[in-house]
């Protein structure tokens, strides 16, 4: 019974963690790995660092959506707010001892868990029923949509219609004694599609909830003429120069820098110029004459 | 709708621009290298095709989406091909299966698709402002043209573009002797308008100012370059233009790192020949953008260059209104001059989105004009100033369709502004002068255009024979 505990519930879930939590230190190592050449924020942005924490709080607050059509900034509002009390009313589950403030959550636990299913439902319809929306969404696209309401629903039928022993599903979870018997109730419909799309999550645009924290054209500051921006692979194009010898014969020649120093020299001989001066040592000469 | 396709480019010109000189034959392969390429140099790319939820957001705000006017359904129709490609070969949860049963290389149709689309986008980021993820979809075009012209695949208009830069130092393919001779023609003009003698210098050695013009203000918008050349001449300030550098526009930009770094070199070498205290951009939105924002880091900084004061690109407007605040051109500004105008202003969106300057213009206008208003209809921030259509380099005859449907709002505000009495829209981007030209004849709204400089100008030292433009035209 005990080894059947483990490798129904507590292997799986372990597994679905490590998943999540390595795939997303890989992605978001990779990502942050990647430069960005040219400092091309979308403007107007921030110049100081209080500005720039201010916008990405913004972000993280959906601030994003406000630009959004109406219906769409309504439903993926909903959608999000209520993911994120499912989410946290669930943290009881894993944290010992549990705060009160979860417990408390999880009485309007199954009023989120209906929102959630609504506004996915909503955000489903929106996309099947927008040609221009379905004729560019991919099965990715609607994978997780599918998946969150998957696992919502099967959490309302969980939560309302056949429950499960909350107290032995978190002693399987937590690694220490098992429990007597299985959690029991509709558990494994919710269980697994849940693990499954967490597991998931950093390999699928569901990797946005992260990743819009390194978007170049959100975090980079508005200093494109005050500091310099290097460009790590500068050193793979240093050689590369505009060339006369890679033109065929007879084609348009090139006006290279060469060409422009002997014109200017031409022209300033042409001129009748002795001596040109710069604009800096006109300057000086010029206020020696007034004084 | 179908996508207009440009016509791919010769091999001279993509010779002269460092790339293949026609569709290479193993371009399947070749475009997985790059794409694989950019995904390890430009993290907004990689970004979008991580997490990009396709939900429709930026197609609300983009100006060429089909019912807005435009040739594509969406920014989403513009990623759709990259996403598409991206999920086949290179993602992750995908990788496993890759290993067993090999994906078939990306086919012609894909290719063809995405070539039309990619060139279908202006560029605006309209849709950058509008994404809840803060993925900038233009940035993934930028992109992706690069990785079509890795393989050899890039539009005839915009090659020619940025092999004249490198054959005669400016998009439009002005030679130096052309040049001088029409600066040497526009000095004429301006004697003969104004009476006086106002110079346009050419490649003169240790001027306090380099200017670098929208060379396109040279050949068809002369208005704004009579205006940067009286401007000059009131604040008693010498200034030269260099043949060398003398295309305030990157078009480079449009097609890959490589052109767009190249092209900005040469401003720097001209300023190590010419010796300026001084280097002053022209009127131009995108031009703008690269100088400001990436001069400092396409190659080595300006810290190195000891003649110039400023280590870094001035704008006209910017030096503009601080010459106007320092009172340098009290008492000459004849407002009254144009008094015949009743302005209105179109922000080029990279003024406003990428290297924002939207008190200048409008400080220069309040000064200059005795009727001015801001374009009805709409804000005037982030994704609510309109698209002239004019940008992304989409040159030539066949993306006249695309472009004129990006326009197609913009038209709609300049309508509501001719009702208000509006009879001339100001702007400070030779693309969106000749956008406008283009687009304002087909959507019939009799207003003219012109840039800022040109209004300034005007009031500067008035043409005694009116409208110059149209005269020298």
């Amino acid at each position: 019974m005990s080894s059947q505990l483990v490798l129904l519930y507590r292997w799986p879930a372990y597994l679905a963690a490590a998943l999540l939590v390595g795939g997303l230190g890989w992605r978001l190592f990779r990502l942050w790995r990647t430069p960005e050449p040219l400092r091309r924020p979308l403007c107007p942005a921030p110049r100081g660092r209080r500005d720039l924490a201010l916008r990405l709080a913004g972000g993280a607050c959906l601030g994003g959506l406000r630009r959004a059509g109406r219906i769409h900034a309504l439903l993926a509002g909903v959608f999000h707010l209520s993911l994120l009390l499912v989410l946290l009313a669930h943290l009881r589950l894993v944290w010992t001892p549990a705060p009160a403030w979860t417990v408390a959550l999880a009485g309007v636990g199954p009023w989120a868990g209906v929102a959630l299913v609504s506004s996915c439902l909503g955000l489903l319809l929106r996309r099947v029923l927008k040609p221009e929306l379905s004729l560019v969404s991919r099965s990715c696209d609607y994978l997780p949509l599918l998946g969150v309401l998957l696992v919502a629903a099967g959490g309302l039928f969980l939560c309302l219609v056949a429950p499960c022993d909350l107290a032995a599903l978190k002693a399987l979870l937590a690694g220490g004694p098992l429990p007597p018997g299985p959690p029991g109730g509709a558990l494994l419909l919710h269980l697994y599609p849940a693990l499954v799309l967490l597991a998931w999550l950093p390999f699928s645009p569901m990797f946005h909830a992260l990743a819009w924290l390194f978007s170049p054209a959100r975090h980079q500051r508005d200093l494109g003429r005050q500091v310099a921006h290097p460009n790590p692979w500068e050193p793979e194009l240093a050689a590369d120069a505009p060339s006369q010898a890679a033109l065929e014969p007879g084609e348009p020649a090139l006006w290279t820098l060469e060409e422009y120093r002997r014109h200017l020299k031409k022209r300033w001989y042409a001129q009748g110029t002795g001596q040109v001066l710069s604009s800096r040592q006109r300057r000086v000469t010029d206020l020696e004459a007034e004084s | 709708m179908t996508l207009a396709v440009p016509p791919p480019a010769a091999a001279p010109e993509l010779r002269a621009c460092g790339l293949p000189p026609q569709l290479v034959v193993d371009w399947p392969e070749r475009l997985l290298a790059a794409f694989g390429l950019a995904l390890r140099r430009y993290r907004s790319f990689r970004l979008a095709l991580e997490s990009c939820l396709a939900c429709g957001a930026c197609g609300r705000a983009c100006a060429g989406r089909g019912d807005a006017g435009g040739a594509v359904d969406l920014p989403g129709g513009i990623l759709a091909p990259a996403r598409e490609i991206y999920a086949r070969h290179f993602a992750p949860a995908g990788a496993p299966l890759r290993r067993l049963i090999p994906p078939p290389p990306p086919g012609a149709a894909l290719l063809r698709s995405w070539y039309g689309a990619l060139y279908a986008c202006t560029l605006c980021r309209r849709c950058a402002a509008a994404c809840p993820l803060g993925i900038d979809p233009s940035l993934v075009v930028l992109a992706g043209r690069e990785i079509l012209a890795r393989v050899g695949l890039v539009p005839a208009a915009l090659a020619k573009a940025v092999a004249a830069g490198f054959r005669s130092g400016n998009g439009l393919g002005l030679g130096p002797d052309s040049w001088l001779e029409r600066c040497r023609t526009l000095e004429a003009w301006l004697e003969q308008t104004t009476g006086r003698q106002i110079p346009c210098p050419v490649d003169e050695y240790g001027a306090e100012v380099l200017l670098i013009p929208a060379a396109a203000d040279l050949a068809f918008h002369q208005g704004t370059f009579l205006g940067y050349a009286k401007a000059f001449h009131a604040a008693g300030v010498s200034w030269t233009t260099s043949t060398y550098a003398g295309d305030a526009d990157n078009p480079g930009l449009y097609l890959d790192f490589r052109n767009l770094r190249l092209l900005n070199r040469r401003v720097r070498e001209a300023v190590r020949e010419l010796r300026p205290r001084l280097v002053v951009w022209g009127e131009s939105g995108s031009g703008w953008w690269v100088a400001r924002n990436f001069s400092q880091t396409l190659g080595e900084s300006w810290e190195g260059e000891d003649c110039l004061e400023l280590k870094a690109p001035v704008h006209i407007l910017e030096w503009t209104a601080r010459l106007l605040d320092q009172g340098a051109f009290d008492g000459k500004l004849k407002r009254e001059a144009n008094d015949a105008r009743n302005v209105t202003y179109h922000d080029p969106c990279h003024l406003v989105r990428s290297a924002p300057l939207r008190a200048e213009p409008r400080r220069i206008l309040r000064a200059c004009c005795n009727f001015f208003s801001e374009l009805p209809g709409g804000g005037t921030e982030r994704q609510d100033t309109p698209c002239c259509g004019g940008g992304g380099g989409l040159w030539g005859p066949e993306l006249r369709e695309a472009r004129l449907g990006a326009f197609a709002p913009l038209a709609r505000r300049l309508e509501a502004a001719g009702g208000q009495g509006c009879n001339f829209v100001a702007t400070a981007c030779d693309q969106c002068k000749s956008a406008l030209l283009e687009g304002m004849s087909h959507y019939q709204i009799p207003m003219q255009r012109g840039g800022i400089m040109e209004l300034i100008g005007n009031a500067l030292y008035p043409a005694a024979g009116g409208e110059q433009e149209q005269a020298l035209a």
